[in-house]
């Protein structure tokens, strides 16, 4: 541009000169004509008219080409450079000679090489900046772990990343460019999400949409599916078990000057553990329903019989205030249970650790537990090192944690059993073992055990009131204070439940 | 004095209880004895099944939640194995929104489904209103004459 109009202004400047010349040759013919047809000699004033003038003329064109050379050089290379790329500053050629002109050129082309070489550094700069930086987003783009692919507006993959191609089984990315999306997208889906992958397509603006992988696809996907009972009768309703292979779509039509009309982004997430998640959250408020609902139902039901009917056998009605009594503490240690768990969720529940009197402990506990023990007539057979290290711990706490064990060790130990809880110690630990002769805990259950809610559908399990936080919570104490719980069972063997403190 | 004993035994229509929550289970068992009702109680849905497998029942008060045969399951089969289509269905449950009542109700031909905790009083009132086809309490009559 600059130099387009350099090239202009010197054209003009070079042409005003030649003007020149040619006025000053011809001013000088006019004056010596007149001179002479003064004189008088027509041929003498003929000769001399027509010679200096000529004379004169030759000169000037000599003296003109000698300086229109370099013009014309300096023409010829600003022609090349106006119609050339950037290299051609590298072609501008300094002029040999003193004159003025070429002089100033030559300053010219010196001021001109020293900026075009900043402007190289710095065009290669900005180059080796922007390779950097495409290669920068390059990497991000494909370390997303959100799937991205962009198209065309026929719906063919343009670019696509490694998680896109990974979310839909395929291994390599490359081969998936120029299919169409739509098709990729069918192939995998389940026949209830198809539609929903059309109607994306149809619309003309961003949307999201979930879809399912089908079933086929998706076994084996989760290391945890639910526990629903596959019978016949609850299979009709069980919406919510869908959360296998849960994928988010969102389509998104590009606008703007440097894209072509229709192109898109998708993009694909993988939602299946936010929707599992969302179903255990789900499962924790049905079941936290349910176990509300069910001692309420007792102490309605219990209530309400008492207040209506006045010819109860007084000892009939002390037993059901008793069953009133007992849904009440049921209730509240429900509650107090629940109150716990969201504690340990939020990450509240602190340990509070003082040392602990271990015997005075252990004995109020054991106390506190005998009379269930004795009621289904088992044995439980207690042994205590003689001599405890000191145990710095929450009292409470642990209290509860041990509770827990125990009681469910009553709980899921038949009449007439055996129940021993043995506490030891060695140099850095502190063990309390507490092992039952009860139903057990078969191989499939024992990866449940400790999850919240969690209660086996074995009948003798059931059969005992349980809300399935008990050990959730006794594993959350045991982890809080540096130690853990460890469990060993074979169904209808027993089970030995050990919980380790680490003395500090 | 003859009329009220028929009356009585007349109304006296059998119910069977599904129930796997004991204390619960006496107390419906205690106050629909008051009410003149002969009851049944099972313990599970599956003892349920054999009871109603082996005799008749004007009404079934089912538990919607059992280990082993739930409720749903006990009226599948009451209604589509064992084709009974007389037996009055109510079903208790202690569950919310995860079962659709008007759905299972349609598909079962359940007369009532009662949320828990439910009121002794309402569940009497509920029962009464049934309109009982009184062919399975005739034995009980023969047999009380």
């Amino acid at each position: 541009m600059i130099a387009a109009q350099y090239h202009r202004s010197l054209t003009r400047r070079l042409s005003e000169q030649y003007l020149l010349y040619g006025l000053s040759g011809l001013f000088l013919f006019t004056v010596t004509a007149i001179y002479f047809s003064i004189q008088g000699t027509l041929l003498n004033s003929l000769a001399i008219t027509a010679g200096i003038p000529l004379g004169l003329l030759l000169f000037g064109s000599f003296a003109l080409r000698r300086t229109s050379r370099w013009h014309e050089n300096i023409e010829r290379q600003l022609t090349r450079f106006a119609n050339g790329t950037n290299h051609s500053v590298a072609e501008l050629r300094p002029l040999p000679t003193t004159d003025p002109l070429a002089a100033g050129w030559n300053q010219l082309l010196t001021r001109v090489q020293e900026h075009s070489a900043w402007n190289g550094v710095d065009r290669r700069l900005s180059e080796a900046i922007h390779t950097q930086q495409a290669k920068r987003w390059e990497l991000v783009f494909q370390n997303l772990t959100e799937g991205i692919a962009v198209c065309d507006s026929e719906g063919r993959i343009i670019q696509l990343n490694r998680a896109f191609a990974t979310l839909l089984n395929r291994a390599d990315s490359k081969t998936l460019v120029g299919l169409d999306i739509v098709e990729l997208l069918c192939e995998q889906a389940d026949e209830s999400s198809l539609i929903r992958i059309h109607e994306l397509t149809n619309n003309h603006v961003s949307q999201v949409v979930e879809i399912h992988r089908s079933s086929d696809l998706a076994q084996g996907d989760l290391a945890q599916g639910d526990h629903a009972q596959g019978d016949h009768a609850q299979g009709d309703h069980a919406q919510g078990d869908h959360a296998q292979g849960v994928h988010r779509l969102n389509r998104i039509v590009l606008s703007g000057e440097s894209v072509n009309p229709a192109e898109s982004i998708w993009t694909l997430r993988d939602i299946t553990q936010q929707k599992l998640a969302e179903k255990a959250r789900e499962q924790f408020v049905f079941t936290a329903t349910h176990e509300l609902r069910t001692p309420l139902a007792n102490i309605r039901a219990y209530s309400e019989t008492l207040a209506s009917a006045g010819d109860i056998p007084v000892e009939q009605q002390q037993s059901f205030y008793n069953i009133i009594n007992n849904e009440a503490t049921r209730l509240a240690r429900f509650v107090d249970e629940l109150l716990n768990i969201s504690q340990m969720e939020a990450g509240a529940i602190t340990i509070d650790k003082h040392e602990v009197q271990l015997e005075r402990m252990l004995d109020e506990l054991l106390d506190s537990q005998r009379p269930s023990a004795n009621e289904k007539k088992q044995t439980f057979d207690i042994a205590i090192a003689p001599k405890l290290p000191k145990l710095m711990a929450d009292k409470d706490k642990l209290i509860a944690a041990l509770t827990n064990l125990v009681s469910n060790a009553i709980k899921y130990t038949p009449e007439g059993g055996k129940i021993a809880v043995r506490v030891d110690s060695d140099a850095t630990r502190l063990l309390f073992m507490i092992e039952d002769s009860g139903i057990g805990i078969s191989p499939e259950d024992m990866s449940k055990l400790g999850s919240k809610f969690f209660r086996s559908s074995d009948q003798r399990v059931q059969s005992v009131v349980g809300t399935g936080l008990g050990l959730a919570l006794s594993q959350e104490v045991a982890r809080l204070h540096g130690g853990h719980l460890s469990i060993r069972s074979q169904l209808n063997q027993g089970s030995c439940f050990t919980l380790e403190l680490p003395l500090r | 004095m003859h009329n009220l004993v028929v009356k009585k035994m007349s109304e006296a229509h059998k119910i069977l209880i599904a129930e796997d929550n004991v204390v619960l289970g006496d107390v419906i068992r205690f106050n629909l004895e008051r009410s003149g009702y002969a009851v049944t109680l099972a313990r599970s849905g599956i003892e349920a099944l054999r009871q109603v497998a082996s005799q008749s029942f004007d009404i079934l008060v089912t538990d919607y939640e059992m280990p082993g045969v739930n409720g749903e399951e006990l009226c599948y089969q009451v209604r589509n194995v064992l084709k009974l289509h007389d037996i009055k269905l109510v079903m208790c449950s202690a569950k919310g929104l995860e079962i659709d009542h008007e759905t299972l109700k349609a598909k079962y031909a359940i007369s009532a489904i009662v949320s828990k905790p439910f009121s002794i009083r309402d569940l009497l009132a509920l029962l009464g209103k049934l309109e009982v086809k009184s062919s399975s309490s005739k034995p009980l009559l023969a047999v009380s004459n």
